[in-house]
């Protein structure tokens, strides 16, 4: 290869090329000239974030202790018990405890895979990347920093699961299971890092970390039927950490080593997507957090396109309904996320009640969080279009007509979902088929739901931001959020009420079914047109006329109901 | 400030301007005043910032009229309405695509929504007529933005309409396609369509307007199409 012809005037010193960690430095220096932040806010930053790791540190581990206390007395009291439910198959805690872990693990690689794990900012992409500096040591810190993030997590999460299993609180015995817990979820995140320069590798991984996700809901449902033994600490521990830790220092030099060798594209793709990213949640937009997240992981191209045919055979005066219908069920059948999302959602309160002796208020918790998962899954069409209005101004259907063929799909997967989970709450409480018809009428309050926190407006960016622990947050950012909330807990209070111990009966299917219809009708009304009555009447046209207010439509996008 | 109409255009109006005053709160250019029915094709013109967009969009209803009286269809302008979305295909220029849906999907979803006869032949004559025949089992996420432009406007001309309401619709277009993009406006206004369209290319004014609107910080005057064109050449 020949050399660089250097411009007239201009010549260089390869000698001269400072490291890539030296180039880190000296930008660092330069920002912290110009930076604003005083060092006791700094301090406070960090003090903010040690004191809130060490709480939640403290109160893992102290439930942990509690639970595997609790399982020990179970054990010890096991076969005493005259009760059907009692006597059935139930999910240990310590189980609990290792599938809480493992979500959380997989849900870190998954969204690892996504962010990079390597990624840069768009100023260090533009300058840094385009320098001749050693690239492994210019990315060093970037290789390094979820893998350090995730062994720092890991070691309480070791801790808090060998604490649930019923392990001993002494320093011998814990030291092991903290070495495990931060060597085990290091060296996940390391391998995603590790692969990161082979996009299918990546592709791979992501699509592992998801899959794995959403089959930990399943795989406790099916510790709990089985009643399968929980797992009890062994002396194999210290040997199993110190495999890992080695491990996990092989896969650290590795991923060093392979870090140099990521593409351009994909670090400035996977730095877009964090700062797209981390944007949403300090907005507490959980669309546009969807949206960062979900964008590059469907495929992009079909081997054939489906001609549609079931709409040339339907009624001419619906085909534009069950078009919109139809746009929307194959955006769910084709998503294999959003069909693990609703699997997820029929595990999640399924599991909770093979919990031993789960209190109401959880079941509740759970049902409720749950059917706002299943329903949110099926609405990503409306979602897309309170992003791009224009997805909803194709067809000749007026904003009404819109809003109601919108609702279908979520509705109808939220009704699938109620079968297992309700079949769940009939087999764990008294009431047999009645809690079916309970759930499957409180599906459209649910699906309805999902399609308002779906065309809820955007924050108030204009006005002025509050101050929060969090950061700066838009005015009125909790109340948005709570749209699609509201009506699932407001107009599905007799399925809560149910699940929470107030008893079943015909009437409360009954007034279950009319808060149903209720919710179809508030949720497919489009927002009214804003009006002005204050402003001032227009002068004639062209001569100077004061400009008019007078509001006939809306200004820009969609406003949300 | 001078105003002139065009030749008359034929039947009813659909889209009057009478004094109308654009803008964001502040009109961004003087009151205008025009109509256009069927076989009318009229541009909009002017420099970047002289309003063009922001009076397709008043007319679609995403804006209120800040004067004046504005009439599309005989009526405001109401881009909500099932009547509105019927009769008038609009373009603003946005990418808007159905997840999960390809290239296909999308005219053959927009041809059964309109009610559109044979929607597999009307739907195989668009995608060679905008070269998507390649591209047909794609996701228009995955196409790059002239094709993503091909797609949109092949969307528009899929479906019946009695009014196109495009905003720059030649952007990102090659050579090749800007004709074809002229042609087709000719064929519009001579089967007794109608289009308002703002753009930047003069070549599509001489082609296909019958007549233009020229907006400037100080006028808003209506113009035969040459002089249209040689206003686009001076900018």
């Amino acid at each position: 290869m020949s050399e660089p012809v250097p411009a007239a005037g201009i010549t260089a010193d390869p000698e001269l090329i400072p490291s890539g960690a030296g180039i880190r430095r000296w930008v660092r220096r330069a920002s912290v000239r110009h930076a604003t932040a005083r060092p006791m806010e700094l301090f406070g930053d960090v003090y903010t974030a040690v004191f809130g790791f060490a709480m939640g540190t403290a109160m893992i581990v102290a439930l942990s202790r509690s639970a595997g206390q609790s399982a020990g007395h179970g054990r010890r009291g096991a076969g005493t018990s005259t009760s059907a439910v009692s006597a059935a198959k139930v999910l240990e805690p310590g189980w609990v405890a290792v599938l809480l872990v493992a979500a959380a693990l997989f849900a870190a690689a998954g969204l690892a895979a996504r962010l990079g794990p390597i990624s840069v900012s768009a100023p260090a992409a533009k300058w840094l990347l385009a320098l001749p500096v050693d690239r492994r040591s210019l990315l060093r810190p970037a290789a390094m920093r979820w893998p350090a993030l995730a062994t720092v997590l890991g070691a309480p999460c070791g801790v808090a699961v060998f604490l649930a299993l019923g392990g001993g609180t002494s320093g011998r015995q814990i030291l092991p299971a903290t070495v495990l817990g931060a060597a085990l979820a290091g060296s996940v995140i390391l391998v995603v890092t590790a692969v990161q320069p082979h996009a299918r590798a990546r592709r791979a991984a992501r699509a592992t970390g998801d899959t794995l996700l959403a089959a930990v809901p399943a795989l406790g449902l099916v510790l709990g039927l089985t009643g399968a033994a929980p797992l009890t600490p062994t002396g194999a521990l210290g040997p199993a950490a110190v495999v890992a830790a080695v491990a996990f220092a092989g896969l650290a030099l590795l991923a060093d080593r392979r870090g140099a060798h990521v593409p351009d594209a994909a670090l400035r793709a996977g730095g877009s997507v964090s700062d797209e990213a981390r944007g949403a949640a300090m907005s507490l937009d959980g669309r546009a957090l969807a949206r960062a997240l979900g964008e590059q992981s469907e495929p992009t191209e079909r081997r054939r396109s489906s001609a549609l045919g079931w709409l040339g055979a339907a009624p001419v005066q619906l085909r534009p309904q069950l078009a919109l219908v139809t746009a929307d069920a194959l955006l769910l059948l084709r998503t294999p996320r959003h069909l693990g999302q609703l699997v997820a959602a029929a595990c999640l309160p399924v599991l909770a009640l093979t919990l031993p002796g789960p209190p109401r208020w959880l079941v509740v918790v759970v049902v409720l969080g749950s059917a706002l998962l299943a329903g949110s899954a099926a609405a990503e069409g409306s979602r897309r279009a309170q992003f791009n209005p224009a997805l909803d101004a194709a067809l000749p259907l007026g904003d009404e007509q819109v809003r109601r063929a919108r609702l279908v799909v979520p509705v109808i997967a939220v009704a699938a979902w109620t079968i297992p989970v309700f079949g769940a709450v009939a087999w764990r409480y008294p009431g047999g088929g009645s809690w079916l018809l309970l759930g499957v009428a409180a599906a459209p309050a649910w699906g309805a739901a999902a399609v308002r926190g779906a065309y809820r407006a955007l924050p108030n960016y204009a006005a002025p931001l509050v101050a929060t622990p969090m950061g700066a947050l838009p005015t009125g950012a909790i109340g948005v959020a709570l749209k699609g909330p509201d009506v699932a807990v407001a107009l599905a209070v007799p399925a809560l009420a149910a699940q929470a111990g107030r008893g079943l009966s015909p009437l409360l299917i009954v007034v279950q079914a009319l808060l149903g219809v209720v919710a179809l009708n508030v949720v497919a009304r489009p927002p009214r047109r804003p009006t002005d009555p204050a402003a001032p009447v227009a002068g004639p046209p062209g001569g100077g006329a004061v400009a008019t207010l007078r509001h006939r439509g809306r200004l820009g996008g969609t406003e949300g109901s | 400030m001078t105003k002139s109409r065009g030749a008359k255009s034929q039947g009813p109006a659909l889209v009057e301007a009478d004094g109308v005053g654009i803008g964001y709160g502040h009109p961004v250019c003087p009151p205008i005043t025009f109509a256009m029915g069927s076989g009318d094709v009229v541009a909009v013109v002017g420099a970047n910032g002289a309003g063009k967009s922001t009076l397709l969009r008043t007319a679609v209803g995403l804006l209120p009229p800040l004067g004046g009286r504005l009439a599309v269809l005989g009526a405001e302008p109401d881009g909500r309405s099932a009547r509105f979305r019927a009769a008038v295909a609009v373009d603003l220029g946005g990418d808007a695509f159905f997840p999960a849906l390809t290239v296909r999907e999308h005219l053959m979803l927009t041809c059964y929504g309109h009610g559109v006869q044979n929607p597999a032949r009307v739907v195989a004559d668009l995608v060679e007529a905008f070269g998507l025949g390649e591209i047909g089992h794609t996701l228009p996420t995955a196409l790059s933005s002239g094709q993503r432009r091909r797609v949109l406007l092949a969307a528009a001309f899929v479906r019946p309409r009695s009014l196109m309401i495009l905003d720059e619709p030649e952007q990102r277009l090659d050579a090749g396609m800007r004709r074809l993009l002229a042609e087709r406006l000719v064929e519009e206004r001579e089967g007794g369509g109608a289009v308002l369209l703002a753009t930047h290319d003069p070549e599509v004014v001489r082609a296909a307007a019958t007549r233009a609107v020229v907006l400037t910080a100080s006028s808003a005057q209506v113009v035969p199409p040459e002089q249209a064109a040689a206003a686009i050449d001076r900018l």
